[in-house]
């Protein structure tokens, strides 16, 4: 019997196979897997009492979450295994065929149910544990021949995986790869769930967010911090995301893997080495206008691939497309937008679709601040900060390769140039260094700075960028946006973009392969100059950070010009001071009225006082510390680790063996005293307790014991407030 | 050949004793008279054709005339297993007549809100053949036993574990106002900072918090699923039966001694109570799973041919597991909670005490500073006339 019979065979039996399982459980098995995992998310036995100071059922809690991990890979997988098939022609850039985008989730589902025993049981277990029947309409007659039609189709005969090399020739090699990338992405999400089961539980009430618990430590020690120190209103900011590596994204040289890795765990018996390594993405967000653009929600900082970002972007099954000729306000990356959509060929545009979507940072550092600071070329106001933006060009690898003029390069500082060589590649700017330094033996890095600016101003028309009547009307539009949109939206608005007239119409590269026009831009951020005050919620670990954050903001200020407004209306007889409200300027007048000041005591002396302060305060706080046998004393501030080990060290013990002697009789005598029993579970659970509490107790004690020496500090500046207010007062009285 | 069975039903049981004390669940593996019996009763026992409650009967028949069992060493210090407390056995059993549980005496335990299958919603025909609840689509996922009980089991663990949490809480029985019970709470743990004394409070912003997390407490202590409260605490046997903490074999009160007044005394006496629900909520999986994995007749008869047999088993056993796994991953879980509750708790109140101190410093300091602010800028430009 021939294959192809076979394959016949097999298409046909599966076919049956698969409209049994629609008839049988009447509904998409996709979409039961994704509103089942809602409802357990959903799940109403969690007892909260709303408003504040809830209290919230523990076991509910618990209940829930074993049962949603026990899910949550596979539902996961099976987003991850759509998303594999949809971008595969993006990871395969020299696939020349149609790219997968009308693989849904049910066409996968139905595939992977006859084939894959993890998914089936997931969903078998899910219809029994919510005992009843989920009505879901099937919009679609799915069977499994007509979805590996379709993967075939745009997969072909160039699927190669590291564990299967397999062409999609008939079904059975179809339920062979959709099984085996959904199992890769099982178990890449159960590996990161049993991440967190070791600890989960464990720190609920002290890991800094409400979003589990209903206190939490440390965002009561936020709090403190915050009413103490945050005095202003929250500034106007610009919050530029961290996106994942380029490097990922081209694993193996656009072969399999790119996206598929920033998801999922590093194979260890594969390598995806990059030469790409050098660039991070950036995204550019669409103007409030035109709305929406990349959705924020897309971003990474959120644990979203770029897989999702071409999803939301180009997906052409998108009922609502967010692209469109000229549909941002950015001229380039229109071009690019109107290339791609013009373009009815992948194959000739996926580089393009890159370029549109990935911008390459070549600071490296994924932000639109530039480790220096460009002044005097402001038209807004503002300081600007700059980065350097080339999009990507198939020929960049080649500018990159272009060697650093020597002169220059002498006339820099090594580390300089480490720093910030990758945006001196411009030659167009490297041409105008020189002559910026001309003259100059030996610069310095201030000089070199300043003939980079000089260059900078020369090579881009900064005269153009918009004023500050244009970015307010801007930023008044995106006010109206939920939050993480309102922040994309604002930074679209505080950036605009300067291409190089000096590199011209005509240009090439080394190799005579033009070089268009967008291909080297500066982009200009204006940031808000309080964009350096405190930020909401920061944790402030020690005295000493507490008075870097206010000379900061001190320093921010005075730079901004926003402290210093005294005018004089007369001169020497009247000042106009600027409308200050003292009480928000508390925390500010202790920067003002001293220094940040340095203990010159030498460390070991230091730790010995600290070590004595914390006795006296424990003993304060305990007041019959030392007497272990008082087991009610446990549940104060303070605890140890263990009583009988601390109260066994303090005697007299010639060997380890008799040391562990004294412990044992130690926790004897206290296991004695307390009611306490030999049970193995209760030595344990009061062992993990214990040192659990020690812990917590050593975190609070710390952050007490900063207090403390701040409000010392605090108090003695209060005593010469008042002395100089007593002082005064009798010189007024004196005068009268 | 029933012996042998036998045999292997009482390793499976030791096995999943054993493995349950490495994952802090005490169980009685010392002397598991419990699955030795079991697997001693099935070795001798007729089949259960088809009969699913006549099943269950003979579970609860045997266990319940077992003698209770103290884990991990003398009787000075181990956890009492009985099945005459068990309230997960309680409700499986009673409803099948079967007697023996302590708990059906109303007049010691009247304290009890829910003790018939009826109550906890469930509904469960004698035999698998018929349909019933076993819709939609028919199969043994939809007949399971385990899963109904499950829901009772997680009602029983919910209601003490949350009754438990309110008492870290400060939310004990008595039937106090929330003020005082936050001021005693207070007297508890932060008695050099004493919040409150005589009516007068030094933080009254603090108190008021203390007195909403300890008035939701109570709220979610009195409506738990199990247990009354109200009459838990009138009940005189509670306090009566718990004058010492000490577990015995024949006085020792498992679910009374639990919720006895004092937070302190009783944590060891609520891990016994849990710890036993939970052995007899997992000896009952155990038991059922093995007994449709060995004895056919307990099928009913669409599955008894052989291609549909072992796959239905099978699903049956996978399902049993994740109720194992989940009420152990989450009794763990809760206990781990329940443990940063107690210690982060009273912490959170004092550094709630120290806001409120901050806020009205600050407003202190803002009175003081803004005059001084006011003089130091008009002197720093006074004239002199001439």
């Amino acid at each position: 019997m021939s294959k192809n019979l076979i394959s016949t065979c097999i298409v046909f039996s599966l076919l049956l196979g698969s409209l049994s399982i629609n008839n049988t459980f009447a509904i998409s098995l996709g979409a039961a897997l994704d509103e089942m995992m809602t409802k357990i998310e959903a799940d109403g036995t969690l007892s909260t009492v709303p408003g504040k100071s809830s209290v919230s059922s523990l076991y509910d809690k618990a209940m829930k979450t074993v049962k949603k991990q026990t899910y949550q890979p596979s539902a996961d997988a099976l987003s991850q295994t759509v998303k594999y098939f949809r971008t595969y022609k993006i990871a395969n850039a020299s696939n020349t065929l149609p790219a997968c985008n009308g693989i849904s989730q049910e066409d996968i589902s139905v595939v992977l149910y006859s084939i894959n025993t993890t998914f089936r049981n997931a969903l078998k277990d899910l219809f029994e544990q919510e005992g009843k029947e989920l009505v879901i309409p099937i919009t679609k007659d799915y069977n499994k021949a007509t979805v590996c039609k379709e993967i075939s189709a745009c997969i072909g005969t160039g699927f190669s995986t590291a564990s299967n090399s397999a062409y999609i020739q008939d079904v059975q090699d179809c339920e062979e790869v959709v099984s085996n990338i959904f199992q890769r992405a099982s178990n890449a999400s159960s590996f990161f769930a049993s991440l967190s089961n070791n600890t989960y539980g464990t720190e609920f009430f002290q890991n800094g967010t409400l979003d589990d618990s209903d206190f939490d430590l440390l965002v009561d020690i936020a709090e403190i911090g915050r009413i103490m120190f945050e005095w202003y209103k929250p500034p106007l900011t610009t919050v530029f995301y961290g996106m994942p590596s380029v490097g990922s994204l081209f694993g193996g040289l656009w072969g399999l893997g790119g996206w598929w890795l920033a998801d999922f765990p590093i194979d260890s018996t594969q390598s995806y080495t990059t030469s790409t390594g050098l660039f991070t993405i950036n995204m550019w967000a669409s103007s409030p206008s035109n709305n929406p653009g990349i959705s924020s929600e897309t971003l990474s900082p959120l644990g979203i691939s770029f897989a999702d970002v071409y999803e939301d972007y180009f997906n052409p099954s998108d009922p609502n497309p967010t692209v469109g000729s000229s549909s941002t306000d950015d001229a380039t990356l229109d071009i690019i937008i109107d290339q791609i959509n013009g373009a009815t060929d992948w194959s000739s545009s996926s580089e393009a679709l890159w370029s549109s979507s990935v911008s390459l940072d070549f600071l490296g550092n994924n932000t639109c601040i530039a480790p220096y600071t460009l002044s005097g070329v402001s038209t807004t106001g503002g300081i600007i900060s700059m980065w350097w933006v080339a999009l990507w060009s198939p020929d960049i690898a080649d500018i990159l390769a272009t060697p650093v003029p020597s002169d220059v390069y002498d006339a820099i500082s090594e580390d300089y140039y480490t720093a910030i060589s990758p945006n001196l590649l411009i030659d167009t700017v490297w041409a105008l260094i020189p002559l910026a330094l001309s003259g100059v033996d030996n610069p310095t890095q201030q000089q070199v700075e300043m003939a980079i600016n000089t260059a900078v101003d020369q090579a881009f028309d900064l005269s153009s960028g918009p004023d500050d009547e244009d970015v307010q009307s801007c930023l008044s539009e995106c006010s109206s946006l939920p939050f993480l949109d309102m922040l994309v939206c604002q930074s679209a608005c505080l950036c605009s973009k300067f291409e190089s007239p000096a590199l011209g119409n005509d240009a090439t590269d080394k190799a005579g392969v033009s070089i268009p026009k967008w291909a080297f831009a500066v982009r200009f951020c204006r940031v808000a100059p309080v964009a350096a005050q405190m930020k909401k919620n920061k944790r402030v670990y020690s005295i000493e950070e507490i008075f870097t954050e206010i000379r900061n903001i001190f320093t921010t200020m005075r730079q901004s010009g926003q402290l210093f407004k005294t005018v004089k209306t007369k001169e020497f007889l009247d000042s106009w001071m600027k409308k200050n409200k003292f009480g928000d300027l508390f925390a500010f007048s202790i920067r003002v009225g001293t220094k940040p000041s340095y203990d010159n005591t030498p460390a070991s002396v230091a730790k010995n006082v600290l070590g004595s302060n914390n006795d006296a305060k424990q003993k304060q706080l305990l007041r019959k510390w030392g007497d272990p046998t008082s087991s009610a004393e446990k549940n104060k501030y303070v605890v140890t680790a263990d009583i009988a080990y601390q109260k066994a060290l303090a005697q007299w013990a010639t060997d380890t063996t008799a040391l562990q002697k004294l412990i044992d009789k130690e926790r004897a005598v206290l296991a004695l005293h307390s009611g306490a029993v030999n049970s193995q579970m209760f030595a344990f659970m009061s062992r993990d307790t214990l040192l659990n509490a020690s812990a917590i107790n050593a975190e609070v004690a710390s952050f007490l014991d900063n207090n403390l020496q701040f409000w010392i500090f605090a108090y003695e500046k209060l005593l010469d407030i008042n002395s100089l207010a007593g002082g005064l007062k009798k010189k007024i009285e004196k005068g009268k | 050949m029933r012996y042998i069975v036998g045999i292997c039903l009482s390793i499976v049981l030791s096995l999943t004793a054993t493995s349950a004390a490495t994952i802090t669940v005490p169980s009685p593996t010392t002397s598991d008279v419990f699955s030795k019996n079991l697997a001693l009763e099935l070795s001798t026992k007729v089949t259960f054709p088809g009969d699913i409650k006549s099943m269950v009967k003979h579970f609860c028949t045997t266990i319940m005339s077992m003698p209770s069992v103290l884990s991990n060493g003398p009787s000075t210090s181990a956890y009492l297993f009985d099945p005459k407390q068990s309230m997960f056995l309680y409700v499986l059993c009673d409803d099948l007549k079967v007697s023996g549980s302590a708990l059906a005496d109303e007049t010691k335990y009247d304290f009890i809100k829910r003790r018939t299958w009826e109550q906890y919603g469930i509904t469960i025909q004698d035999k698998y053949e018929t349909e019933g609840i076993c819709a939609p689509g028919g199969g043994l996922q939809f007949c399971n036993i385990p899963q109904q009980f499950f829901r009772v089991y997680n009602d029983i663990m919910s209601t003490y574990i949350d009754m438990f949490q309110g008492q870290i809480y400060g939310a004990n029985l008595k039937w106090d106002s929330a003020k005082k019970k936050a001021e005693a709470f207070a007297a508890k743990y932060l008695v050099w900072l004493a919040i409150c004394a005589d009516g007068n409070c030094t933080y009254p912003t603090t108190q008021k918090r203390l007195e909403k997390y300890v008035k939701n407490a109570q709220n979610l202590r009195s409506s738990v699923a199990v247990i009354d409260t109200k009459k838990l605490l009138d009940n005189p046997l509670v306090k009566a039966w718990c004058s010492k903490i000490t577990p015995n074999s024949t006085g020792y009160q498992v679910l009374h001694c639990a919720f006895a007044d004092d937070q302190a005394t009783s944590y060891k006496a609520f891990l016994n109570l849990i710890m036993q629900e939970h052995f007899f909520f997992r000896i009952f999986l155990t038991y059922y799973d093995y007994v449709i994995q060995t004895d056919r007749t307990i099928l009913p008869d669409t599955y008894r041919e052989a291609s549909n047999l072992s796959a239905k088993r099978l699903s049956v056993s996978q399902s049993i597991q994740n109720y194992i796994w989940w009420s152990k991953q989450a009794l763990w879980m809760s206990l781990s909670m329940l443990q940063e509750l107690r210690i982060t708790f009273p912490l959170h109140i004092g550094l709630l005490v120290y806001y409120e101190d901050l806020f009205k410093l600050r407003k202190e300091l803002i009175k003081a500073v803004t005059p001084l602010y006011t003089l130091h800028d008009k002197l720093k430009n006074v004239q002199k006339s001439d």
